[in-house]
Order: structure tokens, then sequence, then C-alpha cells
């Protein structure tokens, strides 16, 4: 299976959402076979109790649990879409699976600050039952992020820094998610912080001002998601907030790009 | 477009030529349609680039060897320190200079409102999607692809096994495609790539050396794809100053590229004894804010000295009222960092999808027109929110969609 099949399975023509399936991690992957389907550890009865009622998910968790937690919402008829804007690193790409003629299947250090390899392993994994599901055109979303996207793993300034930031240009505008019937976004996280990530929080609360009611939970815990109020992030709504968000990301890291825009109470104008 | 020839088209552009961002929020990035020119306007705009592009090596040069010129340009403090210690040094190797000369449509003709004479973006579409487009079409043909000439640049430079080091921003996608689009096309003329930031390159005597935990060596050429002025944000000084030093390599593009891209560059130009009669012809009229009383009127256009992609660009009645408001105030703020440029009426065309304003990038590499990188915009400024169109050039009239 090529890149470009994978990704098709990910964003098929017949979706609405799949412009929205960033290419990226997908277009440096190089994998030989199919993996074998992950397990999937969440319990999801609070969607179930929700059963025909037509919402949006934002899922926020590290790495590969937020794939394997969209896949596992494919049985409740929603359409994965992995929004994942972070390149793997150096190497032309990432083999799936491991090479096995590597002694002892050794996991060698990834060379960059986001270790991507669990999370395109997820991806790969995540073709055969895509293709199984018989998703309707309109099934509704569940956006998926990787939320140690702007922390990482390895503090090394001759690491690679492949951290990244969602900005609202990656989603679908509220009156876009109106239009198809999307009244309300459950933000699923895995801290014990109901606010989502500051860049995030720029999209959520554009929603949320549109009318789109948002509700978050712990994809940890079986509780219902309860309705929160997206605190106003830094810059919000700021003209060029999208360049001034990469310049931050650029200015306080000699390895490049580590820093990002400082909170409000830091004085930054 | 039908969707059957859409989709395995954007797919392409994915996968064959880098082209990751192609959603902006609720709209595609890529156009549906092209942008015809006929064979006179792709010779006048060649000709006009290559005459604009001398133009500006030889201005550049003079402002090096004029050091005090480089203080009245806008630019950060320790690149103005660096570059004065570079006006003693050789003259800047020019072989691979790239340049992008934005070209749009007036009333009086063709103008360019700007220079991107340091990092000029759009390879990929100047590459790829304009000959992806052009398959598709007939009685039209792709214009040259400025990727194919750059890497042909670099090998006759380098030669055959060279190592390039492909500079960029690294956790930015918008950059890290071009530079594997660009790893691609040297691979295919045998050279070999290391894609890395600034931060991984020591510079010392003039030759860089990689410092990574993923590679080692020393480039025989660099591509640089990071802003000038963001060069001194990085933490090691020997990271960076190389930029703006003699060197024993090339360096596409050199620091003092900053020169010509500050919006300022024009205001130097009746000091210099370079003949400028192309630029003056074709960028319109641009004076200093040398009052903070100034008040722009709906004929002038604000610019910061060294913005990007239409950032901070104010345009009365067409920037949002509350973001002029921050603009001007900016600018009156720090007028020696801020430009006003003569407004020009820019002419819009009819398209499948109403009326757009379109850009036409002109690209040259070593001085030599190499390409072109199409816009359209729903307003007179182009921003990020631009979508790309492939250029083409009409070789028949009933040039149209095969």
């Amino acid at each position: 299976m090529t890149p470009e099949q994978l990704y098709a399975i990910w964003a098929p023509p017949d979706s609405v959402w799949s412009p929205w399936v960033l290419p990226v991690p997908f277009a440096e992957l190089i994998f030989h076979e199919m993996p074998a389907p992950a397990q999937i550890p969440y319990s999801l009865e609070w969607i179930r109790e929700r059963a025909g009622r037509h919402f949006a998910i934002v899922a926020d968790l590290p790495g590969e649990e937020a794939i394997h937690y969209g896949l596992a919402l494919l049985e409740f008829g929603f359409r994965p879409v992995p929004v994942i804007d972070g390149s793997p690193g150096p190497g032309g790409g990432v083999m799936i699976p491991p090479n096995p003629s590597i002694p002892g299947h050794k996991v060698s250090r990834s060379p960059s600050v986001v270790d991507m390899r669990g999370l395109l392993l997820a991806l790969c994994q995540g073709a055969k039952p895509l293709k199984l599901a018989r998703l309707s055109e309109d099934a509704p979303p569940a956006f998926l992020l990787d939320s140690k996207r702007m922390t990482g793993g390895v503090s090394d300034e001759q690491a690679f820094d492949n951290r990244w930031m969602v900005f609202p240009q990656d989603f679908p505008s509220a009156r876009f998610l109106l239009s198809k019937g999307i009244k309300k976004v459950v933000f699923i996280h895995d801290t014990f912080q109901v606010q989502p990530q500051e860049d995030l929080a720029h999209i959520l609360l554009r929603w949320q001002e549109a009318g789109i009611a948002v509700e978050t939970k712990s994809a940890r815990f079986g509780e219902a998601p309860v309705p929160i109020r997206v605190t106003r992030p830094y810059r919000f709504r700021a003209a060029w907030y999208r360049a001034l968000a990469v310049l931050g990301l650029r200015r306080n890291d000699a390895g490049g790009f580590g820093g990002y825009p400082p909170p409000p109470s830091s004085g930054a104008g | 477009m039908r969707p059957e020839q859409w989709i395995p088209l954007r797919t392409r552009a994915i996968f064959d030529f880098c082209k990751w961002d192609v959603q902006c929020e609720d709209h595609s990035v890529l156009s549906p349609f092209p942008l015809l020119i006929e064979p006179a306007t792709a010779l006048f705009l060649n000709e006009a680039a290559e005459a604009l592009a001398l133009e500006a090596f030889s201005a550049e040069q003079e402002i090096l060897e004029r050091a005090q010129l480089i203080g009245r340009l806008g630019l950060p403090l320790e690149i103005e320190k660096k570059l004065r210690i570079a006006s003693r040094a050789k003259p800047v190797f020019h072989a691979l200079r790239v340049m992008r000369f934005d070209f749009h449509s007036t009333p009086q003709g063709w103008r360019i409102s700007e220079v991107n004479a340091d990092v000029p973006g759009g390879f990929i579409e100047a590459s790829g999607w304009n000959s992806l487009f052009a398959g598709g079409m007939a009685g039209v043909s792709a214009p040259q692809s400025t990727s194919e000439r750059y890497a042909q640049a670099v090998r006759d430079v380098v030669g055959e096994d060279g190592l390039v080091a492909l500079v960029h921003a690294t956790g930015y996608s918008d950059d890290r495609q071009v530079m594997q689009h660009l790893a691609r096309r040297f691979a295919a003329h045998g050279l070999r790539t290391c894609l890395l930031s600034p931060a991984h390159l020591r510079w010392t005597e003039g030759r860089a050396e990689i410092h990574a935990n993923f590679a080692s060596g020393y480039p025989d050429a660099i591509v640089r794809f990071f802003p000038a002025e963001w060069l001194p944000n990085l933490r090691r000084e020997d990271s960076w100053e190389g930029y703006f030093q003699r060197t024993h390599i090339p360096i596409s593009n050199p620091g003092s590229a900053i020169l010509l891209q500050t919006k300022r560059f024009p205001l130097v130009w009746d000091e210099l004894r370079t003949d400028l009669s192309t630029w003056r012809r074709l960028l319109p009229q641009t004076i200093a804010l040398i009052d903070t009383d100034f008040s722009p009127d709906n004929s002038w256009v604000l610019k910061p000295a060294l913005g990007r992609v239409g950032e901070r660009i104010g345009i009365r009645g067409i920037t949002p009222d509350s973001d002029f408001r921050k603009i001007v105030v900016e600018a009156r703020r720090s007028p020696e960092r801020w430009v006003a440029q003569k407004r020009f009426e820019i002419l819009p065309m009819p398209t499948p999808c109403g009326e757009k304003y379109p850009c036409i990038g002109v690209f040259t590499i070593g001085g030599e027109a190499a390409g072109y990188y199409g816009r359209i915009a729903d307003n007179p400024i182009i921003t990020q929110d631009a979508q790309d169109v492939a250029v083409l050039i009409r070789t028949t009239a009933e040039g149209k969609m095969a």
C-alpha cells in the first residue's frame, strides 16, 4: 500500500470532512505491510447514551491514542479526521513496521522532538477498520489531534524540532459545521484540565461564539461530557495571529522553534 | 472542473510535489481553474523580471560598498552590524540568487508590488501545479519549472553528489513541504540533501558544519528558506553570522538579500549611482513616514519594512477598519520600520468563481527568468488567504480545458 492509498482511505472522496485530513504525516510515511488493528481500550458508553444526536468530537490525546480513539468511534458512526500537521522528521519517513532484521527489534531513540512513530503506526492500523466501516457521507466528524504536539519528549538542541500548532485555518468554520447540522462539539482530553490547550482554544472559542455548544470530558473516565465556557486565549482573533504565533514559535529556541507565544500574564503585547 | 478530474490532480499535487497545505478553513488553497497568459505577456514578464534582477544585484553591491546607507533600511540592528562588516568582503555571488517579482495587471500596464529577494516561496506551485494543470488542457503549455531550473543551477555550481543543506523552519509544515519538494528535485539532478534548521549549522571561517543528532558533514551549498531577519533570534551567533559574511560555499540566498527584501529599499535609490530605471518604472512611488502626523488616505498603502505574505499591509477601505487602525498606530510608533507606497489600481478579472485579483510572481534564478507562481484573491491584497492558481501560456487561440 502506498502513502497515497492510505491517505485515500482516511480521506475518501465521498466524505465532506476529507479536505481537513492533513496530508503531512501520510506524505512522508514508508511502510511495507499492513499491521493488525490496535486494541481499543476506551469506554465509550457515554456516546451510546447520546445515540441519534448529531455532534462532532475533538479528541486531543497523546500520539497514537488520538488515532485509536478515532478508530473506536467508527462503531458509533463517526468519521475520524486526523488533523496532524507535524512532520516525522529526518530519514525520509518512518518505516512501518520496524525492520525485523534489526537485532532484538531494538527501538532507537527518535531523532525528533515529537516522536511520531506510534502515531504513524496507528494511522496504518486504521486502514483495515476504515475500509470495513460503512460510514455515511455526512457521518459526523471526530477531529484527532496529538496533544504532545507542542511539547514532545526530547530536549536536545541537536534534535529535529518538529513541534507544531493548530490554527483556525486547519478546521472547518463554525458556519460550515452548522450547515452540516453540527450544533455541539465534545472536546476529549486526558488531563485534569477541562480547558483546551492554547492553540485549540482559538478554534473552539470561535465555534462557541458562533453558537456551537462545547462540552468536555476525559478519555480516561466514563462520565458524561459537561458544558464549558472556553477561556479566551491570548491574541484571540488578532490580526495576523497565525503569522505572530509562528514567529513566536521560532523566536525562543536555539533548536529553531520551540518557544510558543507567551501567555497574557507575561506582558508581551 | 469535475470531481473525477479534480481529486486525482489534487492528489498528485500532494504526493508528487509535496503540496500539503491544500485546504484553508472552508476553501481549497488550489484554484480549480488556471490563469492563461499570452506568449507576448510571458515574454514581457520575463524580460522585465530579468532587468529588475540585474539592477537589483548592482544596487545591492553598491549599498554594501556604501555602508552608511544600510542604516536607513529598517533592518534589525544585529544584521545591520554584520552587513557593515560584509561591505568589505568580495562581491556577492549571484549564480544561485533566487528572487520572485510580484506582478499585477493595472490600467497602466503591469506593475510590481514588491520583490521577494530573501526567501521567495512558490516553488511547488511554479513547478508542480503548473505542469499538472497543463497536462489536462489543450492549446496551452506550462512555463518552465522553477524547481528544475533551480536544481540544475545548484548542480552546475556544486557538481554531482554535492551535499546541499536545506535550511528551514522544521516545525512549520508549510516550509517543510517546500524543502521536501526541492530535495526530490535536487536528488533527481544527482545532488545529496540534508533538511535541517539553521540551529543545526555552525559557521567557522566561512564554512558551515552540520551539528545534528541525525546528520553530520560539511555542506557544499546552502539553500536558506528561513527569513534573514529571524536569524539573530538563534541562541548561537555562530549559527547565523555566516550568512552575512564572506563564505567559501554558495548560499542561496546570502543574508545580504535583505537589502533588497526590505520595503525601504526605494528610499535610498536617489543616492545610488546604479541605473534603476526598470524599478522606477514598475514599482509605485514609495516614501518614508517622515513625521508621525502622516495620515494615509485612500491613495497610500502602508507596509512594514520586513512584512511577509501580506501581513500588516494596510489599505484604507480594504483592510478591516480595526486592523487598519492598529497598523497606523504601529507605523506612527516606529516610522523608521515602515513605508507608504502609492496605491495602484489592480484590474480584477472574471473567473468561474466571480471576480478575482490575480498576481503573477515571476521567479529569476541567477538573474534569468525561471517560471511563474500564480495567486488570486478576492481583494487587491494578496495574503495567506489567496488561492494558488496555475499559470499557463496559451499556445493556440483555443487554449481551454481538455
